[in-house]
Formats: C-alpha cells, sequence, structure tokens
C-alpha cells in the first residue's frame, strides 16, 4: 500500500485553497509536493531569498499597465483634441451630488473611472483601460450600483465644480496588449 | 493639469502576472502609509488612502504634494525594481528619502 504523503495530502489542500494563493503557484502540481521545502526551491535562489524573476514581476507588471495606459491616452487625446473643446478627466471618483465619494453597498468600496470626456460642461465619454483578457465585470457592476445609489457625479479637479454623468451614459471597456 | 498616473492596482491584479488581489492590496498600503507618514500627500492623496484600496486603485500626481512628485518621479522606479510582492523593503525608501533630501 502507498504511504499516504505530502503529495496526497497537498492535494486535497491545493484543490480546497487554490483560489486563494499567489498566480505563480499555479504552475505548481499538488502530485509534485513531496516536501514544502522542495516545493518552495523554484521560487528561491541559494541563499534562501526570493528568485530575481519573481522580484522583477511588479516592475514588469507595472511597465505593461503604464504601456497601455499610454497608448489609451494617445488614442482618447486624438478622438477628442483639447482644440475642439474636449476636456479629460482621470482618475477620478464617482460622487454624490455633495460631493461625498459614494461607496458600493456590497464591496464597501468606491468606483474611480480611468478617463471621462467632457465638454461645455457636459460629460460625453466615460472609458475603462484594461488588459485584452481581464475580466471588469465586477468593476462595472460595483459602477452601476454606485450610480443607482446616487454616485452620479465626479469633480473637475481645476475648477472645483461637480459634473453630472448623464443618466444614459455608460462607461466603455477598451483593451490593449 | 495634467495627470501622471506612477502606478495602478489593476496593473498588478487582475492584469499583472503573478499577483494576487491581496499582494497588490498589500503593496499599495505600504507604498501609501509611507507616503502619508512623510507627509508627502495631496489632500486629494489623504482623502484617497482615507476611502480604501481595492482594484480601482491608483497612485497619481493629484495625490501627492510637490515634494512628492519630485520624489516619486526620480525615486519610484528604482525603488519598484528592487522590490517583491512578498519582500517590500520601506527602509530602502527611507534611505532614497535621505538622499533625496540631502540634494
Amino acid at each position: 500500500m502507498m504511504p499516504v504523503g505530502f503529495a496526497e495530502i497537498a492535494k486535497k489542500v491545493f484543490e480546497k485553497t487554490s483560489k486563494e494563493l499567489p498566480g505563480f503557484a499555479n504552475k505548481l502540481k499538488p502530485e509534485s509536493i513531496r516536501s514544502f521545502s522542495e516545493a518552495d526551491k523554484p521560487f528561491k535562489n541559494k541563499e534562501g531569498k526570493i528568485n530575481e524573476t519573481r522580484k522583477s514581476q511588479i516592475e514588469a507588471n507595472r511597465n505593461d499597465g503604464a504601456e497601455r495606459e499610454l497608448k489609451a491616452k494617445g488614442d482618447i487625446q486624438k478622438e477628442f483634441p483639447e482644440e475642439k473643446g474636449y476636456k479629460i478627466h482621470s482618475e477620478v471618483y464617482l460622487r454624490d451630488s455633495e460631493g461625498r465619494i459614494v461607496k458600493d453597498d456590497e464591496t464597501g468600496s468606491a468606483r474611480r473611472i480611468d478617463y471621462l470626456v467632457s465638454k461645455d460642461g457636459e460629460i460625453v465619454k466615460s472609458y475603462e483601460i484594461t488588459s485584452k483578457s481581464a475580466s471588469k465585470e465586477a468593476q462595472i457592476g460595483k459602477e452601476n450600483r454606485i450610480r443607482e445609489n446616487g454616485g452620479n457625479y465626479i469633480k473637475d479637479r481645476e475648477t472645483g465644480r461637480l459634473m453630472k454623468i448623464p443618466e444614459n451614459l455608460k462607461t466603455e471597456i477598451r483593451r490593449y496588449n | 493639469m495634467e495627470t501622471v498616473v506612477y502606478d495602478k492596482f489593476s496593473w498588478h491584479y487582475p492584469e499583472g502576472q503573478n499577483c494576487t488581489y491581496n499582494e497588490a492590496k498589500r503593496y499599495f498600503f505600504i507604498l501609501m502609509s509611507w507616503l502619508k507618514k512623510q507627509e508627502l500627500l495631496s489632500e486629494e492623496g489623504l482623502e484617497s488612502f482615507d476611502v480604501g484600496i481595492d482594484d480601482d486603485f491608483s497612485i497619481n500626481s493629484h495625490m501627492l504634494n510637490n515634494k512628492g512628485n519630485l520624489f516619486l518621479k526620480q525615486y519610484y522606479d528604482k525603488w519598484m525594481k528592487k522590490n517583491s510582492y512578498s519582500d517590500l523593503d520601506t527602509n530602502l525608501l527611507d534611505n532614497m528619502y535621505k538622499e533625496f533630501e540631502s540634494k
């Protein structure tokens, strides 16, 4: 009879908790975990410190995101030029008519929109920028609930004035590589 | 006024690789706590931090005062490169800030 080892235990635990594990753990096969120190090896160097590949992950993720943002911003600026009276508002919270940031009852969090475009004091477009594959359902769901709950305004940073988002204006998702 | 986005939660999670929601949250919490402690946040930055860190969070130029913007422009890339999600070094930030102030 095969003894019950780490592999069997790991498989059971892994199946239960894999959703909470860091992304890099998805590459692990539970059957291969015969000891915890062995399982940790791929992620550590000789000194027992985290590998450089993992270390540079923050930089890689940030740079990829910044690149997408740059492309998106360029596209929006081209489509809505300042010379034609358009104004771009970025990273703005949804607020109520008193200017307070509105939080979603379900998640307890606020909604910050990537880009809103206005012209003559009216908001005409709203954009969320993301990668080709990331799901934005949760954020759009949150936005809808916040708007139903009175979070229909943004603050113009230059004037300090509140601007109302038209009821029928929905945030469009733009995806970039 | 041009907005400079230094970093965004969503670039790390869910758009990035090898980063969980909790790791991204911890990363931004540690960085924002440090910026607050050094009094480098603007009124908007303090308001954002007070609202909380979630998947819509970002650090942008409106959230920092002049000194904060100057510091992040010069040192954020250098600091970020030397960290991992599981090993964030605020002592390094302290040292970089000392260097920044001595210039």
